[in-house]
């Protein structure tokens, strides 16, 4: 079969980095092909290019065998090339039919045909095995329909082409498996994929062709059936990961203990139900679950930022109830948000004012002049260049605005502000290799075994299946606010798993810990 | 005439200027803008009407002349806004500060006078004449309206049928919640949000035109008195849906004729001026114990 895309020597410069360095890339008609790399590695650039929404400095595309040159995502649109985005582009308070038909309505005049709207959409979800129901609001669907939902409007605008960005990182394994059945189904007919990706294990199962990127260079091309996925780490990363430190066996005693923990936010929706839940000493205890089903809630209530409705909360023993955050952080329970750049980080401030943030009240940083309490700078400075040493943090030096650091070292600073001033007995980490590139997951994996291996309890909240199999003890699922599944890691698969946070299983017998 | 018809008669008479500003303010509400200008939009409509009728003899060329007028002072707000990315909040009171001085000053240099102008020569818009209804009670107050009442109530129509069975109106419903998906289908946002606030200039002068060729046929110092304000608690009644915001604007437009029609029965002026502020108030307060009602149920159903 011909060629639908070709990319040849294609360059983009952003001030200071090389994105993508005289890239070039060959898609067959019909097949699908993976774009792996780190983050940074220039997937996205190069995929925005193709669809229009960058121009290139330099190369030339080719659409099956045609020259084209895209000043907008229209023309993309009318070279049949056609893109999901990771963050869908739906618009939530109007119906499936309108958000497929946006745009391109049919109807001579300027009135919409609704009748043909529906009857061409019903067609295509036929044929593509893909029935949504049309009258029902996007917002109320969940988020596996609304990506059937982008691919449906996709198809209906006739691409041939499909750019599907980072598609998995949102779905439950099932709607995954349903992703890449429709992905074959639908690419058997002819139409060309482009997936974008890092999750290796889907690389392998779902393309036939992998193009590996690194820092804005192709580093290689191979045939899905020709490698594994640790040669793909290993090309992404540029050398061998190292692979996680063991596991110490652990029977500690009982750091922090919810019962019976119920949350709601001011306008009464419930946020958590009926939370029981105890961590240990040594123990990691993997929160998985779609985002948005009470994981938030379930870190800040124990963090203490929020605090709980009913229940009751012990650390060591202690009623800790109705002890706010900053006790709690005094006493060793230390917090990564999700969100580092809203919570995690002030991204205006230096990586030395962020090393402390939180802890500036500790002694150590505390200068007293009369009955004023000032920050001892030189101490600031001191434990920033310390840390900024233990952690391999990239920045030119610690005066340096953690917003001018990539992903991954911000993620550090944070990582580290919350263990190196002072080690915590309770660390929570919400999603804390989001975002981040490769070597430093494998870093900050293996520095939160570390802390477990040092007794530190650990809760570790992550939407990344990979990552909570790789380090928890204890798994529980969250859905709606409630856990519906409480078990030991190596009791239950990854399928399983996914039946629990889809709510369509639920635990009968409560775990006893 | 009866009390009861008399009552709706006023409404009637009432509402078009306030029904026009609300459709403009309920169309900037879709695109997630609150244009608080409707009012200054409408003062100056009323006074280009005013001032175009009196040189020309013609009320159809001084409410043309106001539509074009007022829609591109829309369209001004539209380019300072998305070109210049000027804060609209900050733009919608330099537009009413500005429509209080311009009046002013123009009616004195066209004019001469201060305060209020009106004139024979100023000619005010046709009104329809029913003549069949004068003897039925409560529908002989359709007897004897300003075209633009009915003129008024078809846009109510008309502007629902735009938003929900056109493809620019599906453009606009989708363009509040999600520019971004607009943009990505392929659709110029920021060409749709020009045109959406060209209109909504259109509309208010649509209201200015009626309020001072219609209702009166004068124009005065700040004429419009806040009706600009009410138009858009209106829009906010009415979910930014034409036929709520119809509702709303009705129920404004009865308290302030309940308001005209008392004191004519010597009730204290003062209090009851206030009503028609109380009511817009109260209706607004109601309004969103309502829909956070609404919003805990579906929680708690979900």
């Amino acid at each position: 079969m011909g060629l639908a895309i070709e990319m040849i020597d294609i360059c983009k410069e952003f001030p200071g980095t090389l994105a993508n360095d005289h890239v070039s890339i060959q898609v067959a008609k019909g097949s699908v092909m993976c774009l792996v790399g780190e983050n940074g590695a220039g997937k996205s650039t190069l995929m925005n290019i193709l669809y229009g929404l960058l121009r290139p400095d330099f190369g030339e595309i080719r659409i099956n065998g045609k020259t084209v040159e895209f000043h907008s995502s229209l023309d993309a649109l009318n070279e049949k090339i056609g893109m999901v985005h990771q963050h869908f582009m739906l618009v939530e308070e109007i119906s499936v039919l309108e958000n497929i038909i946006l745009g391109r309505e049919p109807g001579k005049s300027q009135f919409i045909d609704y009748e043909q709207a529906r009857k061409e959409i019903e067609d295509l979800m036929e044929k593509n095995g893909m029935p949504i129901p049309l009258d029902a609001l996007v917002g109320d669907l969940p988020v596996g329909m609304q990506q059937k939902v982008e691919i449906i409007k996709v198809l209906y605008r006739g691409a041939d082409i499909l750019i599907l960005d980072e598609p998995t990182a949102v779905l439950t394994p099932q709607e995954t498996d349903e992703l890449f059945n429709n992905i074959e189904r639908i690419s058997a007919m002819g139409k060309t994929f482009v997936f974008i990706t890092h999750k290796l294990d889907e690389v392998i199962r779902v393309s036939d062709f992998i193009i590996v990127m690194r820092r804005g260079k192709v580093v290689g091309q191979v045939k899905t059936k020709d490698t594994n996925k640790y040669a793909l780490a290993e090309q992404m990363v540029g050398k061998e990961i190292p692979p996680i430190r063991d596991r110490e066996e652990k029977n500690g005693e009982k750091v922090i203990r919810l019962s019976n923990v119920n949350c709601h936010d001011h306008k009464g929706r419930k946020l958590l139900k009926n939370i029981n839940l105890s961590i240990h000493q040594g123990e990691i205890v993997g929160v998985a679950g779609i985002s948005g089903n009470g994981q938030q809630a379930l870190a800040q209530t124990i963090s203490g930022q929020l605090l709980s409705n009913s229940g009751e909360i012990t650390y060591f023993g202690e009623d800790f109830t109705k002890v706010k955050r900053r006790e709690r952080l005094l006493k060793g329970i230390s917090y990564m948000p999700a969100d580092r750049k809203k919570e995690g980080l002030c991204m205006e401030w230096s990586v030395a004012e962020n090393s402390i943030a939180g802890y500036h009240i500790l002694h150590q940083f505390v200068k007293k002049i009369g009955c004023l309490h000032f920050i001892n700078e030189s101490q600031m400075n001191e434990n920033a260049i310390k840390m900024i040493e233990r952690f391999d943090i990239r920045t030119p030096s610690h005066r340096t605005k953690v917003s001018a650091l990539s992903g991954g070292n911000q993620q550090k600073v944070v990582i580290a502000r919350e263990t190196f001033v002072q080690k915590p007995k309770l660390l929570i980490a919400a999603e804390p290799t989001r975002g981040v590139d490769i070597g430093a997951i494998s870093f900050i994996h293996n520095y939160i075994m570390d802390l477990r291996n040092e007794d530190t309890a650990g809760l570790l909240i992550s939407s990344d299946l990979d990552e909570i199999f790789a380090l928890s003890d204890t798994i529980v699922v969250l859905f709606e606010g409630e856990i519906v599944c409480h078990v030991k890691a190596s009791e239950i698969s990854k399928e399983e798993l996914g039946l629990y946070m889809a709510g369509s299983k639920r635990q009968e017998n409560e775990y006893e810990s | 005439m009866d009390m009861m018809t008399m009552v709706l008669e006023t409404t009637l008479r009432l509402l078009p200027a306030i029904l026009f500003a609300s459709l403009g303010g309920l169309i900037t509400q879709r695109i997630k803008l609150v244009n608080l200008g409707l009012e200054g939009f409408m003062l100056i409509g009323a006074f280009v009407a005013v001032a175009v009728s009196y040189y020309t003899g013609s009320a159809m060329i001084a409410v043309l002349v106001t539509v074009i007028f007022c829609g591109l002072m829309g369209f001004t707000f539209a380019v300072f806004h998305l070109k210049f990315k000027a804060d609209n909040i900050v733009i919608s009171v330099a537009i009413n500060m500005f429509a209080l001085g311009i009046t002013k000053y123009f009616m004195n240099l066209l004019f001469g006078v201060r305060g209020a102008f009106s004139s024979p020569e100023i000619v005010g818009l046709p009104k329809l004449r029913l003549a069949f209804l004068d003897e039925i009670p409560i529908l002989s107050a359709f007897s004897n309206l300003s075209v633009f009442v009915y003129l008024a109530l078809f846009l109510v129509v008309v502007t629902h049928v735009v938003l929900y069975r056109t493809k620019i109106g599906l453009r606009i419903r989708a363009t509040g919640p999600n520019p971004m998906a607009v943009e990505t289908a392929g659709v110029g946002v920021y060409r749709l949000k020009c045109w959406v606030l060209t209109v909504s200039g259109m509309l208010c002068g649509l209201g200015g035109a009626y309020l001072s060729l219609g209702q009166l046929t004068m124009f005065t110092d700040n004429m419009t008195n806040g009706r600009g304000f009410v138009a858009m608690a209106a829009s906010n009644f009415g979910n930014a849906a034409p036929i709520g915001t119809f509702w709303g604007t009705a129920l404004f437009s009865f308290s302030d004729a309940v308001t005209m029609r008392a004191q004519l029965y010597g009730f204290p002026p003062q209090l009851i001026q206030m009503l028609p502020y109380v009511v817009t108030v109260l209706t607004l307060v109601v309004m969103a114990m309502v829909k956070e009602r609404k919003m805990k149920r579906g929680i708690n159903h979900g």
